[in-house]
């Protein structure tokens, strides 16, 4: 899908007022739209690669509370009760790969969050596709007889962790591998409404809106994966279930939120990297521009640091 | 005398019609609000048991709906899609008129049935259950309401059409 066409998507999903305020920011804006932030008694900010536009707009030039509500329940197709996981968990997934992560007060039920009301924030990540970005590291995953290793991607959040993961899956299916994805989010696949909305490879399947670790024991049993690919990776359990698909010889692609290596070995993933499970660990950070790649550790780095 | 018995025909069967008419606005009132409460059990299984989101339910509730409840799905369904409303609340009302529905009614049960638009989709499902119980409470008060009139007025709206055209035409002789 055109990036644009995506982004023309997102805005059927606001609120008709706002997506008309919206749709006025200047389109070199748009090209390279990262998010949109929607703080309560501020302004509105896209932030892009050209830097932040602030709308100015009737609506958004001071974010009201009705209007923040709107924005969410609009997310939420207007049906709250539907989307409890997304009530506790604070974000929404909106089709296309998009997401909405929002805050407030939270509504506490024996001691766990249940749901966030009087919302004062909103963030909403604009994905992007960009299938060449797997082709400059390519050649640097795969082993002496080309094979792809076990594959860790990690950076701060915002860096472009999601779309070189997609983009390496759908360069894993165009390779010959079946590639089965753990879509917790919808981010992946921007699934939605029954539909897809990137192009991961024919050789892809997806299990989307499914928590991770179950997802990836579903999949081991069913779908007989050559690579395993999920995104953010971060408790405990997960990590269990990833050390169950490589001992059973699944290939793993998965990322992770981590500055550098000392960030990930504070991580719960910190066991397995010291393991050298991971064949390759890909770093990435957003400067000069987002999804630039700052490092790639080799295994044979790895085991002579000591780490 | 021809045109004497014609015009008092006519009389006679105005009046009838007059009370049949009224009549029927009656017995539409209360098959109205039986289709509604026919709907909110609808919603209620698609929120409750299956808890699909409202356009969904909507749509899926419209399978099995009829009568007043199938109009106004059906005007429901078309607002939503047009997506020209801020708030459900909105759509919902919209529909509501584009439905005509409580045209027969009071003022107290439109907006008994718009404060459930308002405050359907937020919350949790016990809220929904909350709301759609509140609702259907409205509804059973709306239909004892109707079928009261319908039992006793309606009654009453035929009797005075014919007894009125007789006199009238007893009155003409």
């Amino acid at each position: 899908m055109n990036t644009m066409d995506n982004v023309g998507a997102l805005l059927n999903h606001f609120p008709q007022s706002v997506a008309k305020e919206l749709s006025d920011a200047p389109s070199k804006f748009w090209r390279s739209a990262q998010e949109l932030r929607f703080r309560r008694g501020h302004p509105a900010l896209m932030v892009a690669s050209e830097g932040e536009y602030a709308f100015c707009g009737q609506t958004l030039r001071h974010i009201e509370n009705n209007t923040l509500n709107n924005i969410i329940n609009k997310f939420l197709n207007y049906s709250d009760y539907a989307y409890p996981q997304e009530m506790s968990s604070g974000y929404v997934a909106i089709p296309g790969g998009h997401r909405a992560g929002f805050c407030g007060q939270a509504v506490l039920e024996a001691g766990k969050l249940h749901s966030v009301r009087d919302i004062s924030s909103v963030n909403v990540r604009i994905a992007r596709e960009l299938p060449q970005a797997a082709e400059r590291i390519w050649p640097q995953l795969l082993d002496r007889e080309g094979k792809f290793g076990h594959t860790l991607i990690a950076s701060p959040p915002g860096c472009g962790k999601t779309t070189l993961l997609r983009s390496l899956v759908r360069k894993l299916s165009e390779s010959g591998y079946n590639v089965s994805v753990c879509d917790e989010r919808n981010e992946i696949s921007g699934a939605g409404y029954g539909t897809f909305a990137f192009d991961l490879g024919r050789r892809t399947d997806v299990m989307s809106g499914c928590p991770k670790a179950q997802a990836m024991v579903m999949l081991l049993r069913s779908m007989g994966p050559q690579v395993m690919a999920t995104d953010e990776t971060g408790t405990e359990e997960e990590v269990a279930i990833l050390r169950r698909a490589i001992a059973s010889g699944v290939v793993l692609l998965t990322t992770a939120h981590a500055a550098d290596l000392r960030d990930l070995l504070r991580s719960p993933l910190s066991s397995l990297v010291a393991e050298q499970a991971f064949f390759r660990i890909v770093f990435l950070s957003d400067r000069p521009a987002k999804g630039t790649v700052t490092s790639i550790w080799k295994r044979e780095q790895l085991w002579k640091s000591n780490v | 005398m021809e045109i004497k018995c014609v015009a008092a025909a006519v009389l006679f069967f105005s009046c009838v019609a007059a009370g049949a008419w009224q009549w029927m606005r009656l017995f539409q009132r209360l098959s109205d609000i039986r289709s509604l409460q026919e709907l909110l059990q609808l919603l209620r299984i698609e929120i409750l048991c299956r808890c699909v989101p409202l356009s969904e339910a909507v749509a899926r509730a419209s399978q099995r709906a009829s009568g007043a409840g199938l109009r106004f799905c059906l005007c429901l369904l078309d607002c939503i899609s047009d997506c020209r409303f801020e708030e459900f609340g909105q759509a919902w009302q919209r529909a509501a008129s584009e439905a005509a529905l409580f045209q027969t009614a009071g003022a107290e049960e439109l907006s008994g049935w718009e404060l459930l638009g308002r405050q359907l989709g937020r919350g949790d499902s016990r809220e929904q259950e909350k709301i759609m119980e509140h609702a259907e409470f409205l509804l059973r008060r709306a239909e004892e309401q109707a079928r009261g009139d319908f039992c006793k007025k309606g009654r009453m709206y035929v009797m005075t059409g014919l007894c009125a055209g007789v006199f009238l035409t007893v009155l003409l002789f």
